[in-house]
């Protein structure tokens, strides 16, 4: 398998904190859009700093279109396209500005294409970007982010501050991207309703350490969440706990294969879950 | 680099505006007066307040992403560190050039009645205000990497504080070198010529170690 990037044992700690990136793992096929899950705070974007040289690591490797990306790489960074959270641009450009200046760094910029996004994202040209909304910003670095014809769009909580019709034409967009299946993206977010519609993967970040990093498809099929009473949850076997989390009068168990969970323990109340739920136990709840 | 230049370009022009009708003004004032103090004083502060302008711009950048979405295009750290070193040297440019044309204007309607001993001519006072820029460049950008965007103001003061300190004390040292005697023509430009390669050094000098201390960073 190809992958468009892929990180081996990444750690990274800060000065004076005690947070850190504990050896991080985990890989991005090809062709496909990985969600980056973590509660705030949990380390995406000390990630996303590391993948972009904007931070340095301290052990590991980061592979991107199997090459390690230094500051000589530019040939890497004609193929990223990149959105960060909030302003991307400094405000007293307009998006036309922002455009001439993107002509002269990146060798296959198209400026035709660029205007196609604004006028689609209803952004004008001479317009200072510092008199956009939340939004317009964001749909104005998605734009830019895309108009060099990127391979890999690299995007650290890119639909916030979007609205909801709005997220989802961004989403169609990310989808559209990802139909050529050279392209793939890797998209930060605490707002996981976005990986259900277009997420391939699924990645947990918690506490500077990645937790799971699987398919959708496979989280949101064979995991599910069994609903306990404390003596349905004294009888379960830890191997099939994955995380718990306990309620006023219940205790939420999620387990990999709910299938089996739910022959196992037929008395038990078996639910499919969502990547929310997912995320919810393993930062509130406990693992065994 | 191209692309750079360009924001740089943009970046100081949003400055540029404030101060552009008070040069004028004031070029005006001393075309129609022939003021011998206010030349001096215009000659010695355009291009060191433009270069302040260039380097507060800065300031603008790290009020978004920018600073930290430009390490991922295409480029090398070093020469998004050029292009700053590049732009200030035009802005110190257009100083120059603006002094030079407020100083003709007076020279043609006043007469040559302002070089004398000190400055003994138009050029020496041209560059003296182009060496303060350069100046201002060295010390800036190094101490802007260093010290983070947080205190840009403070930085661009001190490089200010420091240039005029450095450009007295090499003129203090050749005053006192020299002492009282009068200095021919060939001393007095190579006086001048050793001043414009001292500040030459200290720019190429303050260019890699910025480039040294950006390689560095983190953001």
């Amino acid at each position: 398998m190809d992958y468009a990037l892929k990180l081996e044992g990444v750690s990274k700690r800060y000065e004076g904190s005690d947070f850190a990136l504990d050896k991080i793992s985990f890989a991005l096929p090809t062709g496909t859009i990985m969600g980056f899950v973590g509660e705030n705070g949990a380390g995406k974007t000390t990630t996303i700093g590391c993948i972009l040289n904007t931070l340095k690591r301290e052990h590991g490797t980061i592979e991107i279109f199997g090459k390690e990306m230094d500051d000589d790489a530019r040939s890497i960074r004609e193929d990223l396209g990149i959105v960060y959270d909030g302003d991307n641009f400094p405000a007293y450009l307009t998006a036309k500005q922002l455009s001439d200046i993107m002509e002269g760094v990146y060798k296959n910029w198209d400026t035709p294409l660029f205007y196609e996004y604004l006028e689609k994202f209803h952004l004008k040209s001479k317009q200072k970007i510092g008199k956009y909304s939340k939004g317009m910003t964001m749909k104005l670095a998605i734009a830019a982010a895309l108009s060099h014809h990127p391979k890999l769009l690299i995007m650290d909580e890119a639909t916030n501050g979007l609205d909801p019709v709005m997220r989802e034409e961004i989403l169609d967009i990310f989808l559209e991207f990802v139909e050529n299946k050279n392209h793939s993206i890797l998209l930060s977010s605490h707002i996981t309703s976005d990986f259900e519609q277009i997420a391939d993967y699924i990645t947990f970040i918690h506490r500077g350490k990645i937790i799971l990093s699987e398919t959708k498809d496979h989280l949101i099929y064979n995991y599910g969440v069994l609903r306990c009473t404390e003596k349905d949850f004294s009888l379960l076997d830890a191997e099939d706990i994955v995380a718990y989390r306990r309620k006023d009068y219940q205790i939420d168990v999620l387990v990999s294969d709910m299938k089996n969970s739910a022959k196992k323990y037929p008395k038990v109340v078996a639910d499919h879950t969502t990547i929310d739920e997912i995320m919810l136990l393993f930062v509130k709840g406990e693992m065994v | 680099m191209k692309g750079l230049l360009k924001n740089n370009f943009l970046g100081v022009i949003e400055n540029i505006k404030i101060l552009f009708p008070l040069v004028a003004v004031l070029g005006i004032v001393l075309s129609v007066t022939g003021d011998a103090s206010l030349l001096h004083i215009f000659s010695f502060t355009i291009a060191p307040i433009l270069s302040v302008l260039a380097a507060l711009c800065l300031r603008k950048e790290t009020l978004s992403k920018w600073y930290k979405y430009k390490i991922s295009l295409p480029v090398k750290r070093k020469t998004i560190v050029q292009s700053y070193y590049i732009s200030h040297l035009c802005w110190c440019l257009v100083g120059m050039l603006t002094v030079t044309l407020f100083m003709s204007v007076t020279v043609i309607g006043h007469g040559n009645q302002y070089f004398y001993y000190g400055f003994r001519d138009a050029v020496t006072l041209i560059l003296g205000g182009g060496v303060v820029s350069v100046y201002v460049a060295s010390v800036f950008y190094p101490l802007y990497y260093y010290l983070g965007s947080e205190k840009i103001e403070i930085t661009a003061i001190l490089s200010l504080a420091i240039s005029i300190g450095f450009l007295v004390g090499i003129s203090m040292i050749i005053n006192i070198v020299v002492g009282d005697k009068q200095i021919s023509d060939i001393e007095y430009y190579r006086s001048l010529l050793m001043i414009l390669g001292i500040t030459g050094a200290a720019f190429l000098g303050s260019y890699f170690l910025s480039v040294y201390i950006f390689q560095k960073k983190e953001y």
